[in-house]
């Protein structure tokens, strides 16, 4: 192996590619364009999936399905089934790319993978929590149900307007002696039917006007309670105004 | 005796100074193709992708800041080059992803080997280096015959310091099931 021709015909082939204008040196401005391309695009996939988590977590709150996990076994499952998991899984995938693009940079790989996916996580998941407790969804959602959102309305009817079967969410209107009835978001009034073994999970005392999930089987128009979850939304287009109340002791 | 750091020169070839871009490849081209003819095993043409190595560093030089050490930066594009062309032969999956980047690691100290153990890690690597993956390969490459430390393997492979240790130490035990 000659390691002299080696070493002198690669040094005389770079400079004669250089000097023939076969190779280019990219300037500065090229490098500064792509930089600022990359930190759009992390700014734009982090603020998308941020959007996508306060949406996913308004959403279970909006439906209840937020609620049933308290309801024991049966209720945590309900829960993992009617999760949005197209919305999960577009999310995840957002997040897989914006972990791609900021693998880069020193500050992602000079740590382990795990570290800056949490980092992700928690700041996506914090964000979307404090999102989903503004007006901007219970806003939007106003103009998607009145055909005022071109691009998201679509989003917010599909599923928002989702029923589950075992979930239903509503306001107190009137006590009677097996439980309550109930108005939902569809106008329609519901009967509850409390039993010694409806489990409330924290608070047993209800009030007229409040609004509660209701985690059981429907038949027609009435409920067989498993579970009664108060629900204490603070973005409920009706305010509350607490009238009478009913305790449904043990 | 060397005169000019490699980003004094770097800075001159920014400037424009073509020339001074020779002194750079005079510096680094037997370094590389070391490199190169190690860790592709003679699957690849060394020589044309050493070329391309330092014509792909002209062609960027104006996005090397100085943060880190050229060297490391030239390292890291001949890494990528070396990483696509085994790609393109099917020597290594297409995309692949790295458990060993997931996790946290304990940083093993990066104690110097006594030279005799030094020797009989080249030994082995010059009689086995073909078998070994170049998960492996690469890293033991660079810390035995390119005497890089952790943290410059680091920031060549992008991985973590600690992943660097945890690849060498792996990397040797399997040299050494290989031998025995």
């Amino acid at each position: 192996m000659n390691d002299t021709s080696d070493h002198s015909s690669i040094q005389q082939e770079v400079l004669a590619a250089i000097k023939s204008g076969r190779v280019k040196m990219r300037p500065k401005w090229y490098f500064f364009l792509r930089a600022a391309l990359v930190i759009v695009g992390a700014a734009f996939l982090f603020l998308t999936v941020l959007y996508l988590t306060s949406f996913i977590i308004f959403m279970l709150r909006q439906t209840g399905v937020l609620f049933v996990p308290a309801f024991g076994l049966r209720g945590l499952w309900v829960f993992l089934v009617s999760l949005p998991w197209l919305l999960i899984g577009a999310a995840l995938l957002f997040i897989l790319i914006l972990e791609v693009l900021v693998k880069q940079y020193a500050f992602a790989y000079r740590r382990p993978l795990l570290y800056s996916t949490f980092a992700i996580l928690f700041l996506v998941t914090a964000g979307g929590l404090v999102i989903a407790m503004t007006p901007l969804h219970p806003g939007l959602f106003k103009q998607a149900k009145e055909d005022a959102l071109p691009l998201a309305g679509p989003l917010y009817r599909q599923f928002l307007a989702q029923r589950f079967p075992d979930i239903h969410k509503g306001m107190v209107i009137e006590f009677v002696d097996t439980g309550f009835f109930m108005k939902n978001n569809e106008e329609e009034t519901l009967q509850v039917v409390v039993t010694s073994t409806t489990h409330f999970p924290f608070d047993s005392e209800l009030y007229t006007g409040e609004w509660v999930v209701v985690f059981g089987r429907r038949e027609d128009g009435t409920i067989q309670a498993l579970g009664v979850h108060k629900v204490s939304d603070l973005m409920e287009e009706v305010p509350r105004m607490k009238g009478k109340s009913r305790h449904f002791g043990q | 005796m060397r005169t000019r750091t490699d980003e004094d020169i770097v800075r001159q070839v920014k400037e424009g100074n073509t020339e001074a871009f020779g002194l750079l490849v005079k510096r680094y081209e037997q370094k590389i193709l070391r490199y190169a003819r190690r860790f592709l095993f003679g699957h690849e043409d060394g020589q044309d992708l050493v070329q391309e190595v330092f014509l792909k560093a002209y062609a960027n030089i104006q996005s090397f800041d100085g943060e880190h050490k050229f060297s490391s930066w030239l390292y890291r594009i001949a890494h990528n080059e070396f990483i696509n062309a085994l790609r393109k032969k099917r020597r290594m999956p297409i995309l692949y992803f790295d458990f060993d980047t997931v996790f946290p690691h304990l940083l093993a100290s990066e104690r110097a080997d006594t030279q005799a153990n030094e020797k009989e890690v080249k030994a082995m690597l010059d009689a086995h280096l073909q078998e070994l993956d170049p998960k492996y390969r690469e890293p033991l490459i660079l810390y035995y015959f390119e005497e890089m430390n952790y943290k410059e393997i680091a920031e060549i492979l992008h991985i973590p310091p600690a992943t660097v240790g945890v690849r060498l130490k792996r990397g040797k035990d399997v040299l050494k099931s290989l031998i025995t």
